[in-house]
């Protein structure tokens, strides 16, 4: 293990020195010293803000896991090493010409990330040293005299969900750099993502909404579809009740003509006339009535069924949330490890 | 939709209202029309004598429901109902006098053609007599159902009377001899 151990370390220094010689800065990046965030959190965030110093162009990034290794073995907590001295120390391992390192704090939805650059590469040469300890040559590995000062300090507050923070912390990486972010990072800066949005619909607005007429509240959850298949149900049920409702009227009216004309006649024929007249009425009356009924509890089930339907679907996620799984297995190429991931749709 | 937008914070503001008021709305249209009760009571109807148990011949009156205020009058008519070959008619009718009042007796359409009929009426107390028959050539007489006498009643007092037909009523063929009659009516006068 050891034995690998070494050939790693030599071959990543190796590396980092040919690197050195093209011109092209190296740096390692430290885990951000998480206050209020898990350790796990700020690798991530830190893997994030690795990899757009990357994507710079501008830098040869020392591999993490060289960093970590080393780390390991000096026994060195990578997200504690903040002082001079341990950066130094560590700076010089790696033979990185800068370092870096930082904070990364949250309260609540504020987030503040503060990030030192340390130029470690003239100051922490390793020299040989041999003495004479006990009549006995000792040969050691000792650095100079720390004299690192952090060459850059930046720091941001970012108040907002992690989506908005990861795209500062990229913004932050080429400002670091010195470089104008590109367009499209700074396209997502202040972008609201959809999920918040649609996080800002709510089941009971969509309740509201299909209380009033059916299918607003689809409409108003983004459910085109079934809002004009409630609202289109709604009016034609609606429409054949008024037409019933109509018939209804127009056979009550002549009930009443014939009654009363039935009442008023002297004439035995005339009244035998009236009598079937008004009856005939009066069984379109109830026929109607019993129409307009159904038509009408037809209209009251749309009615509540739409509420029903506006109330258990809510408003729409957007498509990528909608097709995602609630687990997924990936691959992560930052992290370089396989991950699990569980998510819960709170609303 | 722009006009949703509009009513959008008219519609948070009183969305406790209008969510009871939709429910409400839902219920109201759950219930049914008024539908009203077939009733047919014409005193000349058939079939409504029919379900009251009388059945023709008769002689009843026209109206049998009679709704007046104090010092009005109203017309009683009498009416035979489905009477085949009457040539005369002897008709007795009882009434409150301490309510009602008969202020004339007149003629009615059924007994025509031929010769005038004689007609007499008299009231005293609370009976009221009505005569008519046929002086016509070879004795005529008639069939069918019309009217035969039509009676203006004054109000005195308030109150509800019922004034009838009594048994002793007789219909009379063209030789004087009485026809069956299976029903005698009644009229329910409320005087206010």
């Amino acid at each position: 293990m050891k034995k690998q151990l070494k050939y790693l370390l030599f071959s990543t220094l190796f590396n980092i020195t040919a690197q050195q010689t093209s011109g092209v800065p190296t740096i390692a990046v430290l885990d951000f010293n998480p206050i209020g965030l898990s350790a796990l959190e700020s690798q991530t965030l830190t893997q994030q803000f690795t990899a757009e110093i990357s994507n710079t162009g501008k830098a040869i990034i020392v591999d993490r896991q060289v960093i970590n290794e080393i780390l390991v073995d000096g026994g060195i907590e990578a997200s504690e090493c903040i002082t001079s001295e341990c950066i130094s120390e560590v700076g010089g391992i790696l033979g990185a010409q800068l370092i870096m390192s930082g904070v990364i704090e949250k309260k609540r939805n504020k987030y503040t990330i503060d990030i030192k650059t340390f130029e470690v590469a003239a100051a922490m040469t390793p020299s040989v040293v041999t003495s004479l300890v006990d009549g006995q040559v000792v040969i050691r590995k000792k650095f100079k005299e720390s004299s690192m000062k952090a060459k850059q300090s930046k720091n941001i507050t970012y108040t907002g969900n992690v989506d908005g923070l990861i795209t500062e912390i990229k913004i932050l990486a080429w400002d670091i750099m010195g470089l104008a972010p590109p367009e499209s990072i700074l396209m997502k800066q202040g972008e609201v993502p959809e999920i918040f949005l649609a996080s800002q619909k709510t089941r009971f607005e969509a309740l509201m909404r299909s209380t009033l007429f059916p299918g607003l509240g689809q409409f108003y959850s983004e459910r085109d579809s079934w809002g004009w298949i409630w609202l289109s149900s709604g009016v034609a049920v609606g429409a054949l009740a008024y037409m019933q409702y109509n018939d209804y009227k127009a056979a009550f009216d002549d009930y009443n003509k014939y009654q009363n004309q039935y009442m008023a006649s002297t004439n035995p024929d005339i009244i035998s006339d009236l009598r079937g007249k008004a009856e005939n009425s009066h069984n379109d009356m109830v026929y109607a009535d019993e129409q307009m009924q159904t038509m009408l509890y037809a209209a009251g089930g749309v009615w509540v069924l739409n509420m029903l339907h506006a109330v258990l679907t809510g408003p729409v996620q957007s498509t990528e949330l909608k097709n995602k799984k609630s687990v997924d297995l990936v691959y992560d190429p930052l992290l370089k490890q396989p991950q699990l991931r569980f998510s819960i749709a709170l609303d | 939709m722009p006009w949703i937008k509009k009513i959008i914070p008219f519609y948070r503001k009183f969305q406790y209202y209008v969510l009871v008021t939709n429910v409400l709305l839902i219920s109201g249209l759950l219930l049914s029309c008024d539908i009203p009760e077939e009733t047919f009571t014409n005193p000349l109807d058939i079939e409504a004598n029919a379900e009251k148990g009388i059945t023709p011949p008769a002689v009843v009156f026209f109206p049998d429901n009679v709704e007046t205020n104090l010092g009005d009058s109203f017309t009683l008519e009498v009416f035979a109902l489905e009477v085949d070959s009457v040539g005369g008619a002897q008709i007795e009718i009882d009434y409150n006098a301490s309510i009602l009042s008969v202020a004339s007796v007149s003629k009615g359409s059924f007994f025509q053609g031929g010769n005038d009929p004689i007609f007499i009426s008299e009231h005293d107390n609370g009976k009221l007599f009505i005569y008519v028959t046929y002086m016509g050539p070879d004795g005529a007489a008639i069939s069918g159902t019309g009217d035969i006498a039509a009676i203006v009643f004054n109000t005195k007092i308030p109150g509800e009377t019922i004034i009838t037909i009594n048994e002793m009523t007789v219909l009379l063929d063209k030789n004087a001899i009485p026809i069956q009659i299976n029903g005698l009516g009644e009229s329910v006068v409320n005087a206010k």
